[in-house]
């Protein structure tokens, strides 16, 4: 490997050369632990799970590093439980008050899913290193009620719109935190505009519907696609070659595997996906890696990635 | 020993082909190129990243640096045995996860006793309260009899003999109805409410048998294993959940729900102390307790009766009601009664 120094011009895809067979053999001891330990380990084995994807995945033939720790997923899971007590047993006593505050619940679960959504993305982009440079998310208090305020905002819109909005809302909370991202000092933008994902959105929908849910494979790669090609690094850029026809097999075979070995096919089938995804992301553009410098820290608190995955709060990362 | 490697200086994502020497305690990293040392780290500050199959990455605490070891240098097991910073948080892991997976085991194993305690610590009419706000819909599904005045009282005499009989019985007054069904079955609710389902008194042989599982019912009550039951069913299914990963499944456990409470089983040791008292309160008010050992020979070939799901087998609980009786047994109706007691959901 040559130590770049100016601007290296780069087209070159992700490459995952993870094994089916490996990832069982983890999927599994994951699974004996977490039931021998009466589910505490499942904080390490969601890790473990991470470290193998992510460490085998290769750029420019260096491999990224999930570097989170299991503990710092049990704590996060241990303040999401006294979370839940508090708000649940909260509630419980204002709706002996009055079942208006019933009500109150609505405003209370955009909160968190704003909240989630900000700190779930920042825990597990931190803890993602590339050639021992961290990516990550802007991390202050200010930030975070710009973006609260924003979810709500777009919620808001979505909820009187009659869903209308949601493309919007996506793109606007995609965008918020996609531009606060970075590698290094490097920064992340995202360009996607609603109108045209809405066009997206739209199609995706009613072709679903009209096709019995056949058309979903077409939405779900464009979806990602759309996502992909409108995210920038620096001067680098994406593209998602993901064919339709190989995501269709894939999901046909999900189902019927999954069904015809009551689940056990299910680490191979991970691999599958994740071979064929990332495997279909291509890279381009010119970087300077002289110029890129480790900026970030470690520092984030794992509740809201905890919440996101237990919850599917996700934006796609 | 000396090997290949990548190193990564932990600021810039640049990385620097490398020799490393390992030379005592110490690891030496060169320039391939210049042989100029980049780097010198005591092993003991290395941390190895688990789970890389390809390469091994050791990572410097201090200084976040990295150096990348390609898999077959054949240095793993000297290097890692160094590696007493990474042992350490290792060994605190699994104390960690020893003790409270021991703890919740522990818990797990005495919650029937801890449910049974808490149970009886809490005042009688407070059990009464909660179970008012109960939604009966699930019983209202079976039919309530209405039966001739004849029938009532064969119902009401038998009841007498048995209730009240003890001081305890005025502390914890029962209600007993008398409801449709083809299961042949009887249970007890928390807060003293007890059912029989009509097909137990249809079949029944005497009204010995009725007055033994009444007698049962109301010592189910009366040692408030109904509501242990319910907080025992609690705990384990947030045990379950916990396991599951879905702590929130616990609220699932909804206590104004009447099918998860007539759900609920009492363990082999609530239905032994039941039987106990049963038979004592059928000795104290000279009620043969045979007709209620009968009882049980008759399902000894049924399985799929209900009411002996989870009780201790048959054989144990006739050796209860085989004692002998210290008074000759009086009867409890007349052939008459008896006849208008089977008739009382016709």
């Amino acid at each position: 490997m040559e130590n770049e120094t100016q601007m290296t011009q780069i087209k070159q895809s992700l490459v995952f050369s993870g094994k089916g067979t490996d990832f069982a053999f983890l999927m599994f001891k994951n699974l004996i632990l977490t039931i021998f330990t009466l589910g505490i380990y499942a904080a390490w084995g969601r890790t473990n799970n991470r470290r193998y994807v992510w460490g085998h995945v290769s750029f420019l033939g260096d491999r990224a590093t999930y570097t989170g720790q299991g503990i710092e997923l049990f704590k996060g899971w241990i303040k999401l439980i006294v979370l839940y007590f508090i708000l649940a047993i909260g509630f419980e006593l204002l709706q002996k008050i009055s079942i208006l505050f019933a009500f109150a619940l609505i405003p209370v679960y955009i909160y968190f899913y704003a909240l989630f959504l900000y700190t779930g993305t920042r825990y597990k982009l931190s803890k993602t290193q590339w050639r021992g440079v961290n990516f990550g998310v802007e991390k202050n208090k200010k930030l975070t009620r710009q973006f609260i305020f924003l979810a709500f905002k777009n919620v808001g819109l979505t909820i009187i719109s009659l869903g209308f909005h949601l493309p919007y809302q996506i793109i606007n909370l995609k965008k918020f935190i996609v531009d606060r991202s970075h590698f290094g000092n490097l920064h992340f933008n995202y360009t996607g505009k609603g109108s045209e994902f809405f066009k997206i959105y739209a199609k995706g929908i009613i072709l679903t519907i009209l096709t019995l849910g056949i058309y979903s494979i077409w939405f779900i790669r464009d979806v990602q696609k759309y996502h992909l090609e409108h995210t920038k690094i620096g001067n680098i850029q994406f593209t998602f070659n993901l064919r339709a026809k190989d995501y269709f097999i894939y999901s046909i075979s999900s189902y019927v595997l999954t069904l015809v070995t009551l689940g056990l096919a299910l680490p191979w089938l991970i691999n599958w996906g994740n071979n064929l995804f990332i495997n279909a992301v291509e890279v381009f553009g010119s970087v300077d890696f002289n110029s890129i410098n480790n900026t970030s820290t470690e520092n984030a608190d794992a509740i809201g990635d905890v919440a996101s995955v237990d919850y599917d709060i996700d934006l796609g990362f | 020993m000396k090997g290949p490697g990548k190193f990564f200086d932990g600021t810039k994502p640049v990385p620097i082909l490398v020799e490393f020497e390992l030379q005592g305690d110490r690891l030496i990293i060169l320039d391939q190129s210049s042989q100029i040392i980049i780097a010198d780290w005591p092993v003991n500050e290395t941390i190895r990243n688990e789970n890389q199959n390809v390469a091994i990455v050791l990572k410097h605490i201090k200084s976040n640096a990295s150096l990348e070891i390609l898999s077959g240098a054949n240095i793993e097991s000297r290097l890692f045995s160094h590696s007493i910073e990474s042992n350490r948080s290792l060994k605190h892991i699994f104390i960690l996860i020893f003790v409270l997976s021991s703890s919740l085991y522990a818990l797990w194993i005495i919650s029937p006793k801890i449910s049974l305690y808490i149970a009886k610590a809490m005042p009688y009419e407070k059990e009464k309260e909660w179970i008012r706000k109960i939604d009966f819909s699930e019983i209202a599904k079976f039919k309530k009899c209405t039966p001739s005045q004849a029938s009532e009282m064969a119902l009401q005499k038998l009841i007498s003999r048995i209730y009240p009989l003890t001081p305890n019985d005025k502390k914890y007054d029962i209600q007993i109805s008398v409801v449709s069904s083809d299961t042949k079955n009887a249970f007890a609710l928390p807060g003293g409410q007890i059912f029989i389902l009509s097909s137990l008194l249809k079949d029944a042989k005497s009204p010995e048998e009725i007055a033994g599982i009444l007698s049962h019912e109301i010592a189910h009550v009366q040692e408030r294993h109904g509501l242990a039951a319910i907080l025992r069913t609690g705990f384990n299914l947030f045990i379950f959940q916990f396991v599951a990963g879905d702590f929130t499944g616990v609220l699932s456990l909804d206590p104004t729900f009447i099918y998860s409470i007539s759900s609920l089983s009492v363990d082999r040791d609530m239905e032994t102390t039941a039987d106990h008292l049963a038979f004592s309160r059928l000795e104290k008010t000279r009620i043969d307790s045979n007709g209620f050992k009968d009882f049980f020979s008759s399902f000894e070939h049924d399985k799929y009766s209900s009411f002996f799901s989870t009780h201790p087998s048959n054989e144990e609980r006739i050796l209860i009601f085989s004692k002998k009786q210290k008074q000759l047994p009086l009867p409890i109706l007349s052939m008459k009664e008896w006849e208008e007691l089977k008739k009382y959901c016709h």
